[in-house]
């Protein structure tokens, strides 16, 4: 049965990338640079130099609609409202420095003083910044790929081999709980509210039963095709080219300029 | 204040208010790029020694009986599922579980520290929640003193004979509040209060994602309550499997 | 002539609960085709996993080419017998199609280059190359199905086990499976499968295998399996249908009587009166 994974379209743009073929380490270690080079430069000018770069490149050349690219980009806006109030706002029994509005409630001062909105402006765009610098990668380089790079950074293969294991479970688990879902409303499980939680306590019940059993006959499945706990999958070498460089000197000299105070 | 500075807040404050409606309320991930770099880097070495007590107990068991590791993959797939399914609500809005609490008390709080970072990772990856910088941070709140306190509270009631579904209620009640508590102090620890210092800054914190996070942790106490329910009718013998036997009995 | 596989006396039971099997002989030769029949939960799965060497029996002994088998070289066993899953999703672990194929490859400790030949060869036979980078879980039912297939079929084994392969296909994609499991046959690959389809399992098996209550409880040419009325009985199972039309043709006396029994429905016509 095929199935839209619209929990987590982010995957399904990496399958499709305009830069999938690009080396997956040196695409890793491009987002981490610009991670880096946001989150220690510290200046709106960064974040923001770095929010149009990965949006031009992800979209010019990694494909990916712009509109989609921008609802994305919306993810974090919840988490950046609300962790910016909590910047901004003063609460003082008297009105400090540098207030550019004041409320007074009961005895209590709610200030927007100049330094919090600033804070809170800055931190903002960090956040897109890095959430920006991540997606350059995430939606360009699928799953299985960045797992090859965590084994060469010496991830325990534990790891590495549980990681490849719930990557491919998390998909048959929404599949089954799609089809739960479907069966139940067509039971009247979700017909109101009381109803509609216990639906789902019970089918999340149900979905880790099946799921526990299961995971027998999976290993089973593994071991017939000679599996004996060691983590082998097949990693794709991609080349590094020097156009793939450019992309990337043109990201360091823009982000050292902008750092500069250009 | 320049004016430069007021056209960005604006223009920032728009674009967060058209999507804070539609996106969606789930655990208190801090998002990625959100901490300076040492807050980054101290909360990660803080997890590793939990982490890697975590991944020794994990490996035991599967020395125990290699078998194990397709049913540690499924539960770690499991809590990734649980928490970005859309809870039902009544307003509409679009909530999800933290499942920190079912967790610890299914699989136990070594396992799910490990099984943990690894759905905080993918999180991160595929859904955007949380962040890769900002992983020790969220998974010490999430992965870490969460369940640890979860767990705690359910052996707590346990031994004081509290009723069975009030203790897991509280478990994970108690549990996604006390996740809610952590990531407040560590956003307030990296971004103290001018005037008040540090604790201003966590009642500030604690103040603006109360409306979210309250509802969501009584939320959460149901549901876990109500899935309990429903193995512990139809599933004793599976429970044994994932290593719930100590509890029921 | 030397059987691939041997099953002497096999007894098997899922950690202490009842007997999965008891008892089962059996002589798989080179190039057979055989078709397992009988009830769910009749041992035909359990007996599978222990021809392939994931479940070890707890009496009795399995010979790959007169080598007994045991806990030690059990992976030769692996490397012999390749078995393709009912539920494609319980089969496929990897990330791509590609990366999918090649794990068994790899597991066998196979270098890069026979892998990667050795998967394409795969993906080409299986109409898969189109899928190579794509994730397992965009692909349909049918498409998975053949990804399983091309899993086992890249590991290069000479006997290959489908566990209900027709199971859960439309009626086009049954019709594909088909063709592919004779293209095998002719391939000279030895093939054992399951199925409840016994129209199916009579056109195209040479042996059959009837399990009952993890017994062997008949084991012969379709054409004694399916005239034995006891034994269809005794394991709930239906005579085909062209036997049945055949049956009845020739009672009316519409149809000359014929020791070999038709196979298909020109066969079955050229015996018309």
């Amino acid at each position: 049965m095929q199935r839209e994974h619209r929990h987590v379209s982010i995957d399904s743009y990496a399958y499709l990338s305009g830069m999938r073929d690009w080396n997956s380490s040196y695409k890793v270690l491009f987002s981490a640079a610009a991670l880096i080079a946001v989150l220690a430069a510290d200046r709106p000018a960064v974040s923001l130099g770095t929010v149009f770069y990965m949006l031009l490149l992800t979209v010019g050349k990694g494909g990916v609609r712009l509109r989609d690219y921008i609802r994305l980009l919306g993810i974090p806006a919840t988490f950046i409202l609300l962790g910016g109030l909590a910047v901004a706002l003063e609460f003082s029994g008297e009105v400090p420095g540098g207030t550019l509005a004041t409320l007074r409630l009961g005895g209590v001062f709610v200030c927007v003083t100049e330094r919090g909105l600033s804070l809170a402006v800055t931190l903002g765009l960090k956040a897109l910044g890095a959430v920006s610098a991540v997606f350059m990668m995430t939606l360009s380089t699928p799953m299985g790929e960045l797992l090859a790079v965590l084994r060469r950074l010496r991830i325990p293969a534990l790891m590495i081999e549980l990681m490849h294991l719930i990557y491919r479970y998390i998909f048959l688990l929404f599949d089954i709980s799609a089809r739960q879902r479907e069966a139940a409303y067509a039971r009247l499980g979700y017909r109101d509210f009381k109803t509609s939680l216990r639906t789902f306590g019970s089918t999340l019940a149900n979905l880790l039963l099946l799921s526990m059993k299961r995971s027998e006959l999976y290993y089973d499945a593994l071991e017939a095709r000679g599996y004996d706990g060691g983590c082998r999958f097949w990693e794709e070498r991609k080349r590094l080219t020097v156009g793939q460089l450019w992309y990337g000197a043109l990201y360091v000299t823009m982000a050292a300029l902008l750092m500069g105070g250009l | 204040m320049s004016k430069k500075h007021m056209k960005l807040t604006a223009a920032l404050a728009g674009f967060s208010l058209a999507f804070c409606v539609s996106t969606t309320v789930s655990a208190m991930h801090i998002m990625e790029g959100y901490l300076p770099p040492q807050y980054c880097i101290a909360w990660g070495v803080l997890c590793l020694p939990f982490l890697v007590t975590g991944f020794l107990s994990i490996r035991k068991k599967l020395e125990e009986n290699r078998r194990n590791i397709t049913l540690l993959a499924m539960a770690g797939a499991f809590i990734f599922v649980i928490s970005s399914l859309k809870i039902p609500s009544v307003t509409g809005s679009c909530s999800h579980m933290t499942g920190t609490g079912l967790g610890a008390i299914l699989f136990g709080p070594s396992a799910v520290s490990i099984l943990g970072i690894i759905v905080l990772i993918f999180q991160a990856i595929l859904l955007a929640h949380g962040g890769l910088t900002t992983l020790g941070a969220n998974t010490f709140s999430m992965a870490i003193a969460g369940p640890l306190l979860s767990y705690g509270v359910y052996r707590l009631c346990k031994k004081l004979s509290v009723n069975r579904w009030v203790s897991v209620f509280l478990a994970a009640f108690i549990g996604d509040l006390f996740t809610y508590c952590v990531t407040s102090v560590q956003l307030a620890l990296a971004y103290p209060s001018e005037a008040g210092g540090v604790w201003a800054s966590v009642g500030k914190f604690l103040g603006v994602f109360a409306p979210t996070q309250l509802p969501l942790a009584v939320l959460e106490g149901i549901l876990t309550v109500l899935i309990m329910m429903a193995l512990e009718a139809y599933a004793k013998p599976e429970l044994k499997m994932i290593g719930f036997h100590r509890e029921v009995k | 002539m030397e059987p691939v596989i041997e099953v002497k006396n096999l007894c098997f039971s899922y950690d202490g609960e009842a007997e999965a099997l008891t008892d089962v002989s059996v002589r798989i030769y080179e190039g057979e085709k055989i078709a397992v029949l009988g009830e769910n939960g009749a041992g035909k799965s359990t007996f599978f996993l222990n021809l392939n060497g994931v479940r070890q029996p707890e009496s009795g002994e399995i010979l790959l080419r007169g080598e007994p088998i045991g806990k030690k070289n059990r992976k030769k066993l692996l490397r012999n017998v390749g078995i393709v899953f009912q539920d494609a999703d319980s089969q496929i672990v990897a990330s791509t199609v590609k990366a999918e194929v090649a794990f068994g490859p790899l597991n066998m400790g196979l270098s890069r280059e026979e892998t990667e030949k050795r998967t394409y060869a795969a993906l080409r036979q299986m109409d898969l190359e189109a899928y190579e980078t794509r994730p397992p879980h965009a692909l349909s039912g049918g498409e998975k199905k053949r990804v399983g297939i091309a899993d086992i079929l890249a590991m290069e084994v000479p006997v290959i086990i489908f566990d209900e392969p027709t199971a859960a296909l439309d009626a086009v994609s049954a019709d594909m499976l088909e063709q592919i499991l004779q293209q095998l046959g002719e391939e000279g690959k030895t093939i054992v499968l399951s199925t409840h389809d016994v129209d199916f399992a009579y056109r195209f098996a040479e042996r059959i295998l009837v399990f009952s209550g993890g017994k062997i409880i008949g084991d012969g040419t379709p054409e004694q399996i399916f005239s034995d009325e006891r034994l269809l009985a005794a394991a709930r199972l239906r005579k085909p249908m062209l036997l049945t039309v055949y049956e009845l043709l020739r009672q009316r006396g519409m149809a000359k009587e014929r020791e070999r029994l038709p196979k298909t429905v020109p066969e079955l016509a050229g015996l018309l009166l």
